[in-house]
């Protein structure tokens, strides 16, 4: 007669693999999704810092060319961030960004029509504005996303 | 129906900025004066547009080179079968969208 004790070992070797498994997968899954909420995190300072950059170039006392080129810049690069991995997953509206590069750049951005705003101004309200939605937007979608 | 290709950021500036040609060389007036009104002006000629290249795009330069498009005469309709913009970045073929069709819909209002 054969001896089959080694049987009881096998199973209970492929039980702790299974489970290696099991829990690498679940860990891998888990670090992914702190990944991607960090990304979308530093999108969103990144959305609050060019708001508060717009706000400190649109009420300054003179035109800053090298300001309103970083802005412009810094808006175009946020948004380029937004259509791509993994925060493109997040399927936001392509309308929100518009809005926010409108409200940045759109309106007292170039010398020839430069005049200092004063902080309660409708220019400064929109940036706020689009700002806000965008965040709002990114953190929802987030949410249901990246739980 | 010919093709022509601009790219805006090779063949007018890296970094295009300002709306009116007394706020830079590189405004969206004179992007509209010197490369879209020539290219448009052959009607037999449809113009893509690769906005890829350059760089920190502002809404004030877009405005004054598509929307000025429609204030110097040429039709919505004929701008959207003729002009083919070509970008990485969605959000700026959406916004030149709306640059053309808000212009056009202002100019019929008045």
């Amino acid at each position: 007669m054969k001896d089959c004790t080694w049987w009881p070992n096998v199973f209970t070797s492929l039980l702790v693999l299974v489970g290696w498994f099991a829990v690498h997968f679940a860990t891998l899954s888990r670090e992914r999704r702190k990944e991607r909420r960090e990304t979308a995190k530093s999108a969103v300072d990144a959305l609050n810092s060019i708001a508060s950059d717009a706000s400190a170039f649109h009420t300054a006392l003179t035109f800053d060319a090298h300001e309103a080129c970083l802005l412009r810049y810094n808006t175009e690069k946020v948004i380029r961030t937004l259509q791509r991995k993994p925060l493109n997953d997040l399927d936001l509206s392509l309308g929100r960004m518009v809005k926010l590069r409108k409200s940045i750049t759109l309106k007292n951005i170039d010398p020839s029509i430069f005049s200092p705003q004063n902080i309660d101004s409708p220019i400064l309200q929109d940036i706020r504005a689009a700002t806000d939605d965008l965040v709002d937007a990114i953190e929802a979608a987030r949410d249901s996303h990246w739980a | 129906m010919e093709y022509k290709l601009i790219n805006v950021g090779q063949d007018f500036s890296r970094y295009p900025a300002g709306r009116y040609t007394n706020d830079g060389p590189y405004s969206g007036e004179a992007f509209r004066d010197r490369f879209l009104i020539p290219a448009l002006s052959d009607i037999n000629q449809k113009l893509v547009i690769e906005l890829d290249d350059a760089r920190g795009l502002g809404s004030s330069f877009l405005e004054e080179a598509f929307g000025g498009l429609v204030r110097a005469g040429f039709s919505a309709d004929d701008l959207f079968k003729r002009i083919e913009l070509r970008a990485n970045d969605k959000s700026l073929v959406e916004e030149i969208h709306t640059y053309i069709k808000d212009q056009s819909e202002a100019g019929t209002a008045s």
